[in-house]
């Protein structure tokens, strides 16, 4: 199952100016490197023309007003964004403000302060990382990534010329993008959310006067529509089956309708279970996975096993790992 | 204001005979007081004692929005009659002295002979070296300060600085400074862990006859220069300095020059400190970049508040007067002659003075490349040392940028 986006999706005009706003002030929050001596702004910023792929992993929780789903994130599109600031040039300038005072020699006039102004493009993103999305019609979207998104990056700037600082721009910047993708993109979609949800902003405030009025606020519906406006609408079958999903999950019915290259998670142990049969019993890992599932069942007691794993080697190893996870099976990821 | 170690320092370079003010990190001091001060933030309070000749101990409590943390500091010095005749507790201590200001330029002396550093019992010497150590332990961060400063010799001094921090890459740094002080000229050898900094200083008095004791003439042109070179971080920096100063009101108002520059980063500064009359500094200083050509231009000033002293606070000066000296002749008996008779110059100066008693002072800095006034208060209240400052953001709308109180007491 995979998401279709309309790219770029920015259809206020204000879109970019904001996002501006809210990146500079990402990016200006906390203390910055002593190298960075100016705050720093965003010049430029396109969000390109190629969409990101999403693949749905896991849906782990879906009602009316709250979504909970892990998702695989890949990018690797041409949307680019400059940022302009000023750097210190004087190492030593830098080495007296990272040394502690006490043990520092005073310097009188060698760590003089020279800022030269820096230009910096971020091209050539590309991105692979698992994403935890949780939404709730209240508290508004919450992304997370499990791992480092980063693959790699082009970083031009003004000093390209000199290949000593470029690499240094070049890991500082991966250090602080990582960083961002870490602590302040998560805070940004939050707080970009805010705008979507009933207790938010006055933009969508009007769209929900129109429809149906609810009787009370926390029973109003939350649709698509509202979460992502250009999103194409769901088919009428899709929607059907998502709301017996839904519903199978809110009654005692016992029929839970059939996604296909889904796994319910009440079901992924199954799923494994299956799937080891069928294999070899060789490999390491499927015996201890299998020895732990058994543990828990309670089907056989705990005993002491001898591995002797000199007898097999690497390669052997490796090819039964990579046949744990064939290519069309989705990836179950516990959270 | 000087903390407790800055001020233990001075005593401990004024007993020895150390000039440190012929060190080429110390060419800019006076515009450097009356320009850079710090202002304190939060609430501090420091209550110092020295509980021994020879030992003193320090304990400070910081209150910032809310966060209290504090330190503890002990000093031991040797020999132990070193630290016995200086006015260390708040009560008496010149406020000169431990309020940052404009400083007269030291002038440089002879060396002391070596050979009256020596004492002999039964054919053996038996004088220490000069020594003061240092430990402060900051709660609850748990960073460690430790110092270690002797002199070899009347003109050579080993200074050892360490911090301890886990925070710190490879757990903490470690300082070297190999000084020599002539007189006629000062250097100094650096070597920091951190980095594997090396540096080389230098500072060399022109016109100076280190042949005669008393120095001829009230002024004093000097040149330094200082080098870096970071083995780690292959970081370099140089930079060159003059400083003329004149130190006697009877040539012409007290003031000091400094020019500095910085070659590889084209930086040019100059400032000028003038101490235009007994209550009043000016300090200007202007720095310009010939590669940017990003200039800067900081004002500052300071206001002494001096009272006439009462009659009977005069006489209780003059009670304690004698017997100050006899302290202050004590551990001089092993000094030479010349010097004996350079502080009953400097007492019969002091009691000259004594009509006016320094209460408090005002300072205040602008600067062309903040729109924000410092200003700091500092004086005695009592036996306490105070010191209020803020920081003002002129623009509107903005206010009191940051403010703070530190209080400071030692027996």
């Amino acid at each position: 199952m995979s998401f279709q986006f309309s790219w770029p999706f920015a259809t206020e005009d204000n879109f970019y100016p904001k996002a501006k706003a809210l990146l500079t002030e990402a990016l200006n929050k906390g203390t910055k490197p002593p190298i960075i001596v100016d705050t720093i702004h965003v010049k430029d910023l396109n969000l390109g023309t190629k969409a990101p792929e999403l693949e749905i992993l896991e849906i782990g929780d879906l009602a009316d007003d709250r979504f909970r789903g892990v998702f695989k994130l890949t990018y690797n599109g041409d949307a680019f964004m400059s940022l302009q600031t000023l750097v210190e040039a004087n190492p030593l300038n830098i080495y007296s403000h990272l040394t502690p005072s006490f043990t520092s020699p005073k310097f009188l006039a060698a760590n003089a302060s020279v800022k030269i102004p820096l230009t910096i493009t971020l091209s050539e993103i590309t991105l692979s990382g698992i994403v935890i999305l949780v939404f709730s019609k209240a508290k508004g979207a919450t992304l997370v990534f499990r791992n480092d998104p980063l693959e790699s990056i082009k970083i031009s700037s003004t000093f390209d010329s000199i290949p000593a600082i470029a690499r240094l721009i070049q890991s500082q910047i991966e250090n602080q993008l990582r960083l961002l993708f870490r602590e302040d993109l998560p805070a940004i979609i939050h707080k970009l959310s805010q705008r979507w949800t009933p207790n938010g902003s006055t933009h969508f405030s009007t769209t929900e006067k129109e429809s149906a009025a609810p009787t009370s606020p926390r029973m109003k519906p939350v649709t698509l529509a509202e979460v992502n406006p250009d999103l194409p609408s769901l088919s009428p079958t899709n929607m059907v089956k998502l709301s017996l999903l839904s519903s199978s999950q809110q009654t005692l019915s016992l029929v839970t309708p059939v996604i296909p290259d889904a796994v319910y998670r009440s079901m992924i142990e199954r799923h494994q279970e299956r799937d080891d049969e069928s294999k070899d019993d060789d490999d390491l890992s499927s015996i201890i996975l299998r020895s732990r599932r058994n543990i828990k069942n309670g089907k056989v007691r705990p005993h002491r096993k001898v591995f002797d794993l000199r007898k097999k080697s690497h390669s052997s190893y490796d090819s039964s790992l990579a046949g744990t996870n064939p290519g069309p099976q989705p990836q179950a990821v516990k959270n | 204001m000087h903390s407790y170690l800055e001020h233990i320092l001075e005593s401990f370079y004024a007993a020895t005979n150390w000039n440190a003010e012929n060190q080429y990190s110390n060419l800019t001091a006076s515009s450097r007081e009356l320009l850079d001060f710090s202002l304190p933030t939060g609430f501090i309070l420091n209550v110092s004692a020295l509980s021994s000749p020879a030992s003193a101990s320090s304990y400070s409590v910081k209150n910032l929005s809310g966060i209290v943390d504090g330190a503890i500091s002990y000093f031991y010095c040797a020999p132990n009659n070193l630290l016995s005749s200086s006015r260390l507790s708040t009560d008496d201590v010149e406020l000169t002295k431990v309020l940052c200001g404009y400083r007269p330029v030291k002038l440089p002396e002879a060396p002391e002979d070596p050979k009256y550093r020596e004492i002999w019992l039964g054919g053996k010497r038996i004088d220490i070296k000069n020594t003061l150590l240092y430990g402060k332990l900051y709660l609850p961060n748990n960073i460690l300060e430790a110092m270690y400063i002797r002199q070899l010799s009347p003109t050579d001094q080993i200074v050892i600085s360490a911090v301890s921090d886990s925070r710190l890459r490879n757990g903490g740094t470690m300082m070297t400074q190999i000084q020599k002080n002539a007189g006629k000229w000062c250097s100094e050898f650096i070597y920091s862990t951190d980095e594997a900094l090396l540096g080389l200083r230098g500072l060399y008095n022109f016109g100076f006859d280190s042949k005669l004791s008393e120095s001829s003439s009230q002024s004093l042109l000097s040149a330094g220069g200082e080098i870096y070179y970071g083995v780690f971080n292959k970081a370099a920096g140089v930079s060159t300095g003059l400083r003329y100063a004149t130190s006697s009101a009877y040539v012409s108002t007290p003031m000091t020059m400094t020019v500095t520059l910085n070659p590889i980063m084209g930086q040019l500064s100059a400032t000028y400190a003038v101490k235009s009359t007994t209550n009043t500094t000016f300090a200007s200083r202007l720095d310009f970049n010939a590669f940017s050509y990003e200039s800067d231009l900081t004002l500052g000033c300071e206001l002494w508040k001096r009272s006439p002293s009462n009659p009977t606070a005069v006489s209780e000066d003059l009670l304690k007067q004698p017997l100050q000296s006899e302290e202050s002749l004590l551990p001089s008996e092993a000094v030479e002659k010349g010097q004996s008779e350079r502080s009953t110059i400097e007492k019969d100066s002091r009691e000259d003075t004594k009509t006016f008693v320094d209460e408090a002072v005002w300072k205040a800095r602008v600067s062309t490349s903040s729109p924000t006034i410092k200003l700091l208060w500092e004086g005695r209240v009592k036996a306490f040392l105070f010191s209020l400052g803020a920081e003002i953001d002129v623009r509107p709308g903005q206010g009191v940028k940051t403010f703070g109180l530190e209080l400071q007491y030692a027996s």
